[in-house]
């Protein structure tokens, strides 16, 4: 028996944010220059109301329009996200109710982000495999503005809010073969929001400036650093992508297509030469979204699938980043209609 | 180690534009594009092709190739 990524839809927030707006809040702040590197012109910010399991219902909503599925036949639902509604019940069961998905379905939150996709992928195959579930509903749903502070340039350039929604089943149109795992929490301290969660319920934040009175930080806040991030990214993916292939028993020439965490296209195009990925079988989708966490891999397969004119048989996925947490499968096109 | 590879593989961290502005002697922060990205990219490469990790603290002491190049060569004796 084999499992499929059967269908893929994804929802982006309407309020935007341009370069134009952070140029303007910040103009010491060479945007042209960064958007250069980082690739990002435009981001899609959740409203003040608006918060990642809404965005989860809409992308779930837009999947069932788009490929005609009943809710009632899900029988799992697993949600990735770092911005639970709740630290309880689970976000999952909030969403049971609102998607009309059966009582007697499962459903479950995971937190990850810029790997959950992936993660997700190997839990829904083994659901599927051990004859645990047969069709299972994936949501990725991340909003990492409302952790972003107002004086953070950096972090306001990379990331986008967003959700998708993926159905795996065990008939479609990408089987999913075998995956390669790896964590170091080593890195946990490198992109975190450290205050407001169990261990540091109450504290109280406060900005931290450097000497020539930049803002570095405030524990309240999303926290990147970024050298550490590039450094970790730049020796663990080489070494991911060649074990992935060995486990799937292929060669770097055996994949059509590379779709990694899109986390900023400077970093991806650093690594990408780092392994030799010709240019034409890496994907990029960053322009318009930013860094939507772990929807990066869903989207960009999406408009991998829909929107290039090559080959694809084989895909790799490979995602990386908060924890440190990584992770990466291949993709085997069946010899059916491409979603 | 030879110095003109070093300052080509040097020259390849940087936006295109930027890349026949760099040679051994040239102060690498004042080039357009330079960010830190690109300061990531050369640590990284560094550390790939060479073998050698730059720490950040000692790498805001070198400014331009030559002095990257001369601090490699001397970690290494």
């Amino acid at each position: 028996m084999k499992t499929y990524i059967k269908s893929i839809s994804y929802y982006l927030p309407e309020k935007t944010l341009d370069n134009i707006t952070i140029n303007r809040d910040h103009p010491e702040w060479s945007i042209d220059k960064i958007s250069a590197k980082t690739g990002i012109i435009n981001r899609h910010i959740a409203n003040t109301d608006e918060f990642a399991s809404d965005m989860a219902i809409k992308a779930a909503n837009k999947l069932f329009s788009e490929y005609n599925i009943d809710p009632k036949n899900i029988d799992f639902l697993l949600y990735c996200t770092q911005s639970p509604d709740y630290f309880l019940p689970t976000t999952a069961c909030i969403l049971q109710e609102k998607l009309g998905m059966p009582v007697d379905s499962g459903a479950m939150d995971f937190n990850l982000g810029c790997s959950g996709f992936v993660y997700g992928l190997s839990i829904a195959k083994g659901l599927i495999l051990s004859g645990a579930a047969k069709n299972i509903l994936l949501i990725t749903s991340e909003t990492y503005s409302k952790f972003i502070h107002s004086n953070d340039k950096s972090n306001k350039t990379i990331f986008g809010d967003a959700a998708a929604a993926a159905l795996i089943s065990d008939t479609g149109d990408y089987s999913i073969a075998d995956f390669c795992f790896g964590t170091n929490g080593k890195g946990a301290e490198n992109l975190i929001v450290k205050f407001g969660a169990i261990r540091y319920k109450n504290d109280v934040a406060s900005d931290i400036f450097d000497s020539e009175g930049n803002f570095i930080k405030n524990d309240a806040c999303l926290f990147m650093n970024g050298s550490e991030i590039f450094s970790f990214t730049s020796q663990a993916v080489p070494i991911l992508v060649n074990e992935t292939l060995a486990k799937n028993k292929l060669s770097l020439d055996d994949i059509d297509a590379f779709v990694f965490h899109q986390a900023n296209k400077y970093m991806l195009d650093f690594i990408r030469k780092k392994i030799n990925i010709p240019a034409e079988k890496f994907v990029t989708y960053i322009e318009q979204v930013g860094n939507t966490v772990s929807s990066t891999i869903p989207i960009a397969l999406k408009e991998c699938i829909l929107n290039q004119n090559i080959n694809k048989n084989k895909i790799l996925l490979a995602g990386f980043g908060v924890g440190y947490s990584w992770a990466a499968c291949v993709l085997e096109k069946n010899n059916g209609k491409i979603s | 180690m030879e110095i003109n590879e070093f300052v080509q593989k040097f020259a390849n961290q940087f936006v295109d534009y930027d890349v026949e502005k760099v040679h051994a002697d040239v102060k690498f922060r004042s080039l357009d594009s330079w960010d830190s990205l690109t300061g990531m990219a050369v640590l990284a490469m560094v550390q790939d092709d060479y073998g050698i990790e730059i720490k950040v603290d000692e790498f805001l002491k070198l400014n331009t190739p030559k002095e990257v190049f001369d601090y490699i060569q001397n970690v290494k004796k």
